[in-house]
């Protein structure tokens, strides 16, 4: 929405009106003063004010609307919309306006919108392209919450850039600037769990766990149970892989603050399955996977679908081909009543591998054509590449040669114009 | 044409060196001769070993091996599909 200032208002309304300067000012008012007003060069004083809406008949609170203000209650309107196709130029436009006239606090929160409008989008470029104005802004504003809020922008922007060292360094300064937990309890406690999660991403655990645990010893003072709940299974997760004996005991923990939220339950059990595949405790992980399809809310079958997929995706890389294939069948059907390619494509992609470790290539060999049928629809052409290659590898397995050389030379043809 | 484009080719320039042999090979094989065809992708498929260009090895063992199953030669043909999937496999392509 455009800004106008007090003097911009009042001169469109004249105009609008068709009146000269001299009939707005209907001899109250020097003609030379209501042209400095129009200029925006002397304030108004209300009962001024009030005399020029009334002669305009407009209203007054519209008139004495200051640019800031204005600024503030588009911000608000932009939020709302968030998303929109107008959104990126709306805010743009009224981040020029805010510095124009030094309001440097609404031009920080206008760009930290944009930043984490970008950030959602992974827009890089746009990204690289507003950090120099961010960085700027962050120091011109004089809120001293807005440097941690800079830093986490920036934990992240480097964080989904795989930076993760770097993102290290500004969560931890968004952690020691604010150092009372108390009072920053919800900023400390996301730059903890971001830099908790870089070390994890470098696979530094011991770090991990130990910054981590700083969470728990702020446990009571964490109000939100979902937040609680997140430290708990991340704490949980990070003593697994240090082999530490208090994992039964965060698992609990994160299963009690979850309380009704199955989804989150089942994903938590997903994860540690994960872990103990990777840790060679096979049993444990097939119990934690038994477990997760047991409690998924069964309501949402899209949901439920692309979770079931996930656990064969696991199980067939950890060689559990029966349990793999105990699920396969259902998640097949729920596809393909879903009619949602990019599932069906997984589901005929996962049986057909089931079928090749059971050495069962006829079959096999439809399933993955099947697939391979689907993904023809809507995949890049890096993933048709390597479907390609997987095929021609199943058939150099079961001694099809010249099957095996079609499709070789088919994703070496395709590779060429990757 | 070819020998013009093999003068243009500086030393040391594998890529356009490989691209150069598979053209070769593409020619021959569409004039139907076996032995020049034949000759000129082991000699690509040396090469691109040499200088440690195992894809692009990987690609031309494929290559030959359809080169040889087109031809009827199925035995020949397993080998360098053999050879092409092992290289594809020694670059973490296939598991």
């Amino acid at each position: 929405m455009e800004i106008l200032s007090i003097g911009e208002k009042i001169k469109r309304a004249r105009i609008y009106k068709g009146y000269t300067l001299k009939d707005l000012c209907f001899g109250k008012i020097s003609v030379s003063k209501m042209s400095c007003i129009e200029n925006n060069k002397v304030n108004l004083e209300p009962e001024v004010l009030e005399f020029i809406a009334q002669k305009l008949d407009i209203d007054v609170n519209y008139l004495k609307e200051d640019i800031e203000e204005q600024i503030i209650k588009n911000i608000t309107m932009c939020h709302d919309t968030f998303g929109n196709l107008n959104y990126e130029n709306e805010m743009l436009y009224n981040l020029e306006i805010s510095e124009d006239y030094g309001y440097f606090n609404s031009a920080f929160n206008i760009v930290h919108s944009l930043f984490s409008y970008y950030l959602r989008f992974k827009a890089n470029d746009k990204l690289q392209g507003i950090i120099a104005k961010y960085y700027e802004l962050c120091f011109k504003s004089d809120i001293e919450e807005n440097h941690l809020i800079y830093n986490m922008d920036m934990g992240k922007f480097l964080f989904i850039n795989e930076e993760y060292q770097q993102a290290i360094t500004y969560y931890k300064a968004a952690r020691s600037d604010f150092s009372n937990f108390l009072v920053n309890n919800n900023y400390v406690m996301e730059a903890i769990l971001e830099e908790s999660r870089c070390e994890i991403k470098l696979k530094n655990y011991k770090n991990a766990y130990d910054i981590a645990k700083l969470l728990l010893e702020e446990e009571k003072n964490i109000s939100d149970k979902h937040k609680l709940a997140e430290v708990y299974h991340l704490v949980a997760i990070l003593s697994l892989r240090n082999n530490l004996n208090d994992f039964e005991k965060l698992e609990n923990k994160a299963n009690n603050a979850n309380k009704e939220d199955y989804y989150m339950k089942a994903e938590n059990k997903f994860d540690y399955a994960v872990i103990f595949f990777e840790s060679n405790h096979k049993n444990r992980a097939l119990k934690f996977i038994k477990e997760s399809v047991e409690i998924f809310p069964k309501e949402d079958k899209l949901k439920l679908t692309k979770f079931i997929l996930k656990n064969i995706n696991l199980l067939i890389g950890n060689d559990e081909i029966e349990i793999a294939d105990s699920f396969c069948e259902d998640s097949l059907n729920f596809a393909i009543n879903l009619n949602n390619d990019e599932l069906i494509e997984r589901a005929y992609y996962y049986k057909s591998l089931i079928l090749c470790a059971q050495s069962n290539f006829i079959s096999a060999e439809m399933y993955i054509n099947l697939s391979l049928d689907v993904l023809t629809k809507f995949g890049k052409k890096n993933e048709i590449y390597r479907r390609y290659m997987e095929i021609g590898n199943m058939y150099n397995k079961i001694g099809a040669i010249s099957d095996s050389l079609k499709y070789f030379t088919l994703a070496i043809a395709l590779m060429k114009k990757i | 044409m070819l020998n013009e484009i093999m003068e243009n080719i500086n030393e040391g320039d594998a890529d356009n060196l490989l691209s150069y042999y598979i053209l070769k090979y593409r020619i021959s094989n569409l004039e139907n001769n076996y032995n020049e065809s034949e000759n000129t992708l082991i000699i690509a498929l040396d090469y691109s070993k040499n200088i440690g260009n195992i894809i692009k090895a990987a690609e031309i063992a494929i290559i030959l091996g359809k080169f040889y199953i087109d031809n009827g030669d199925d035995k020949k043909a397993a080998v360098y599909l053999n050879m092409g999937v092992e290289l594809f496999k020694e670059q973490g392509i296939l598991k």
